[in-house]
């Protein structure tokens, strides 16, 4: 090791093995540049996020005001995508409605993988009675189906966009963990660590300063796969009426006016764009998992 | 083969036990009181002793370990509990609520699976040219759509545009139509239609890259270099060893199976578990939400074993492990 590695998280020579942080990898987003369907799922994330961002200053009318002057409205030149039962303009609920569904899908995720990678590496490292305990936790989590437990949870603690984002968070971490466990199991036995050890290092230090940076590959991968599972999730709640609350717009939400035969069949401005949209949404974030998945690969 | 199957029963039971303590755990820390849930819902409506003595006969006054303790207790004795809402047997009433879930969820199954199997081989078999790519641009849409926008949208343009199909419910429900066979299953064409395509697309994926791996090991070409037909090499060779993965995957495929159903149920009204439930919820009530994830998870339980089983019937590596 060279002289200005001292002092710096060690990455392993062989990266083949393992896989490196993305900086420690020359040519990662070249490589990731050359996948178009990649770069395709990339642009459209870009392009939905900022107009998740700005959703203020882009969306034409207020999403959560009625207009009952101008109900049930076909689109027009007015309201492109026409209105709602109580005139609220689609289009502009379309657009907040995508802030509501990311911003709920980025935090849960950001809950599960906190508690998927604490779980993982504490369980891999210490092993013994605990990782035998949280294994069985994990185990126990993985073959419930997750929806229902959301849908309890989410009932009982009451619908708005924090619990959304709460429920959803503490119900996703299983595959993570058992990911990162893998990894810290495989990691910590390497020389790196036991001299780390063998140095003083605290054992919280070794966790989360060594090994953690040496498996960012498969957790960004598995953070952004979640993510596609997160949108479901919220869309899915949403729908059953128990995720974000009406009037606040949530793709999941918008359709939940479908299940109306009366709106099915009159209205179809109102259901089919928020359900195209979640469909592009999934697609594109699978497309830019796949990309970064080969990307870490080699 | 005995002393495999009796393992993974019994690594299955503290699992059960685990999800029925999480589900009690989660309904008893509801805010609002289930006394007053039952017997209307207002602050007021009844004197306090009355509340108390509501209280006491549902059991809800005991610390929350003996609560669960007893409950665990009377559904071993196969006593699943009273509904909160309306005082029948929920062991009684729930059967007709599972029978109509199973015979949506098994024929999906069924029908995913093999329509799995036979595009994922068939294009497997001869990969990246024209078929395979409509195969996988339709595979990989159709697995990124929520179950009930695909429910809606095969009722939109399947029963409300054209009337092929009933838009909803399980049965002829006014005895208006004639006892035809068409006219009793078309009520299950959409649902079950729905949940199989779902299935298919999430697996077709794994059955591709499956033949494909397998295609190539030597013994596929053994087994063509020995005359056999096409046909035979395809489902005795090469199926035969890419079915393990498959069967891993079409495994763990059976929790979104039941995912599935609660909102292909609710968008259809179909009556089954998932309709149920989702009443039960927000009805706060407690012994028919309990049976509904007992029997759910149950029933991934026992699915997952059948898939242990068929995994060990598949690879006799497993078996004599």
């Amino acid at each position: 090791m060279s002289a200005s590695s001292i002092g710096r998280p060690a990455s392993l020579e062989n990266q083949s093995a393992v896989w490196g942080m993305a900086e420690a990898e020359p040519g990662f987003w070249r490589r990731y540049a050359q996948d178009f369907w990649g770069m395709v799922g990339l642009v459209v994330m870009v392009v939905i996020t900022l107009s998740a961002i700005f959703a203020p200053v882009i969306s034409p009318y207020d999403p959560v005001k009625p207009n009952f002057g101008a109900i049930r409205q076909a689109p027009n030149a007015l309201h492109w995508l026409g209105t709602d039962a109580a005139g609220m303009d689609i289009l502009s609920r379309l657009i907040y409605g995508g802030q509501v569904s990311i911003s709920v899908a980025a935090v849960a995720v950001l809950i599960s993988t906190t508690l998927g990678v604490v779980i993982g590496l504490v369980s891999g490292y210490y092993g013994g009675w605990l990782d035998v305990v949280l294994q069985r936790i994990t185990e126990v989590f993985m073959s419930v189906p997750t929806l229902l437990l959301m849908i309890i949870l989410a009932v009982v603690l009451g619908p708005s966009l924090i619990n959304a984002m709460l429920v959803i968070g503490v119900f996703g971490w299983t595959t993570l963990s058992r990911l990162m466990r893998a990894q810290a199991l495989a990691i910590k036995e390497r020389e790196f660590i036991v001299a780390a050890r063998a140095i003083g290092c605290r054992e919280r230090w070794i966790i989360f300063v060594e090994i953690l940076p040496n498996s960012l590959g498969p957790l960004i991968v598995n953070a952004v796969y979640s993510l596609r599972g997160a949108i479901l999730a919220e869309a899915s709640l949403s729908f059953l009426g128990v995720g974000v609350p009406p009037p606040t717009p949530s793709w999941g939400n918008m359709v939940t006016f479908a299940t109306q035969i009366a709106y099915l069949e009159s209205m179809p401005w109102a259901w089919i764009p928020p359900a195209i949209m979640l469909i592009v949404v999934i697609v594109a974030i699978g497309f830019v998992g796949d990309a970064l998945a080969r990307a870490f690969r080699r | 083969m005995g002393s495999f199957l009796l393992n993974r029963l019994l690594v299955a039971i503290p699992t059960l036990i685990g999800i029925s303590m999480i589900t009690f755990v989660i309904i008893a820390m509801a805010p609002g009181d289930a006394a007053l849930a039952v017997m209307g819902g207002e602050q007021g409506s009844g004197s306090a002793i009355v509340v108390q003595e509501v209280r006491a006969r549902l059991g809800l006054d005991q610390p929350l370990p003996i609560r669960y303790v007893r409950w665990v207790g009377q559904v071993v004795q196969g006593n699943l509990g009273r509904s909160m809402v309306d005082d029948q047997p929920v062991a009684l009433t729930i059967g007709v609520n599972l029978g109509l879930t199973l015979q949506l969820t098994i024929p999906a199954f069924l029908i995913g699976i093999s329509l799995a199997l036979l595009f994922g081989s068939l294009t497997g078999f001869r990969p990246y040219g024209r078929f395979d790519a409509v195969v996988s641009f339709v595979s990989m849409i159709l697995m990124a759509t929520p179950s009930f926008v695909l429910a809606l949208i095969l009722l939109y343009f399947l029963a409300i545009q054209v009337h092929w199909f009933p838009p909803g419910g399980n049965k002829d429900m006014f005895g208006l139509e004639a006892p035809t066979l068409w006219n009793h299953v078309k009520y299950f064409v959409l649902p079950v239609g729905t949940l199989a395509i779902l299935t298919a697309a999430n697996v077709i994926r794994y059955v591709r890259d499956s033949v494909i791996d397998v295609r190539h090991e030597d013994y596929v070409r053994t087994a063509r270099a020995k005359g056999l037909t096409e046909r035979v090499v395809l489902t005795s060779h090469v199926l035969r060893n890419a079915l393990v993965p498959i069967v891993t995957i079409s495994a763990l495929h059976i929790p979104a199976l039941v995912t599935g159903a609660i909102l292909i149920e609710t968008v259809f009204g179909w009556g089954g578990i998932g309709s149920r439930v989702y009443e039960a919820i927000s009805q706060r009530d407690v012994p028919v939400i309990m049976a509904v994830t007992l029997i759910t998870g149950g029933a991934v339980l026992i699915a997952n074993l059948v898939a242990d089983v068929v995994y060990a019937l598949v690879d006799p590596r497993i078996r004599l492990n």
